[in-house]
């Protein structure tokens, strides 16, 4: 999402939540995952994702792990408490609905 | 759920507020790595080595700007900015005349100290009060009025030297912060830390002596209709 304004309100953390569900995942794997399982249409900037998963640790939905990467420096991968996968579930049914709503609007038959 | 969360969240905040090297650190360690990893990424795509690195940077953004927007959610601002008045405040004090230096700081220490009074009394003599019906027992069972007064008043007493012994530990800690404002004065002057100490025991003394004084002049029976 190089602009945010594209984005509906939300749902960054709703996709940030997503990934680390899948499993735990650094920053950097989080944006290339997002990129590739959604044929490139979600990038999110650098700018965005940090302060993103900041937000969720702070309120306890992610949990930051510190791990040895590959080339033996640390490593912060972040994972989904268990608060955080209740708030995923009621994300994931709020969009559903919004998103649901959305598109029956927009396929109005025009007379 | 709320207190789980709280599990979360408190040493978290604690953390960025009092370990903001480490908070740091962190950060630049989890940026750094990440550069790294977008480096490798377009190493396997087949970028020359030569200008990797720096489209990795490129692609990365403004690392201070990232870091300023990582700290603004991890959410300390408010105690942040508190802190920052507080340094302001003595930096603006400092640069006055000292004689007019010593007289605000003078006029906020008695403020200070007459809102202390307040609440030692309002505390010390609520407890005391909450206790009329006990008195009133004691009283009806043939107690003296001396002997149930220093009851009450020992009771306050531990209290209140509780409460002393901390206050001086922690006016030493402060003293200290506000040194460069006093002015013919010590940080550890004892004879302002008497007479705070004074004040305040005096105070809580009152506050216990009036209460306990009244209830063992009441009837006992009204006294246990007090509650």
């Amino acid at each position: 999402m190089s602009r945010p304004t594209d984005l509906v309100q939300g749902t960054l953390n709703l996709l940030v939540l997503k990934m680390v569900a899948l499993q735990p995942m650094n920053g950097f794997a989080i944006s290339q995952r997002l990129k590739q399982v959604s044929n490139e249409v979600l990038q999110v900037t650098d700018g965005s994702l940090y302060p993103a998963l900041h937000k969720l640790e702070q309120e306890g939905l992610i949990r930051a792990e510190w791990r040895q990467s590959e080339n033996n420096r640390r490593a912060k991968y972040y994972s989904l408490t268990r608060l955080g996968r209740r708030r995923l579930a009621q994300e994931r049914e709020a969009w559903d609905r919004l998103s649901a709503a959305i598109s029956m609007v927009i396929r109005l038959r025009e007379a | 759920m709320r207190i789980e969360r709280w599990f979360y969240i408190v040493p978290l905040r604690l953390r960025s507020l009092f370990r903001r090297q480490s908070v740091e650190a962190d950060l630049d360690d989890e940026f750094r790595d990440h550069i790294e990893r977008q480096t490798a990424e377009y190493v396997r795509q087949g970028a020359s080595p030569s200008e990797v690195r720096t489209r990795a940077l490129r692609a990365f953004g403004s690392v201070d700007q990232h870091k300023e927007a990582a700290r603004d959610a991890r959410g300390v601002a408010g105690i942040g900015h508190a802190v920052q008045d507080v340094t302001f405040a003595v930096r603006m004090l400092r640069k006055i005349a000292p004689r007019i230096r010593t007289l605000v700081v003078a006029a906020f220490a008695a403020l200070a100290l007459v809102l202390a009074s307040i609440g030692v009394y309002g505390v010390t003599s609520h407890v005391t009060a909450q206790r009329t019906a006990e008195i009133g027992i004691r009283m009806a069972l043939g107690a003296r009025s001396f002997q149930v007064v220093s009851t009450v008043a020992g009771r306050i007493a531990v209290y209140s030297c509780a409460g002393l012994l901390i206050g001086i530990a922690s006016a030493a800690v402060a003293a200290q912060v506000i040194r460069a404002l006093l002015y013919g004065i010590g940080p550890m002057d004892v004879a302002a830390f008497a007479g705070g100490g004074v004040v305040a025991i005096g105070i809580a003394a009152a506050a216990a002596w009036i209460p306990a004084r009244r209830a063992t002049r009441v009837d006992p029976t009204a006294a246990l209709r007090s509650e």
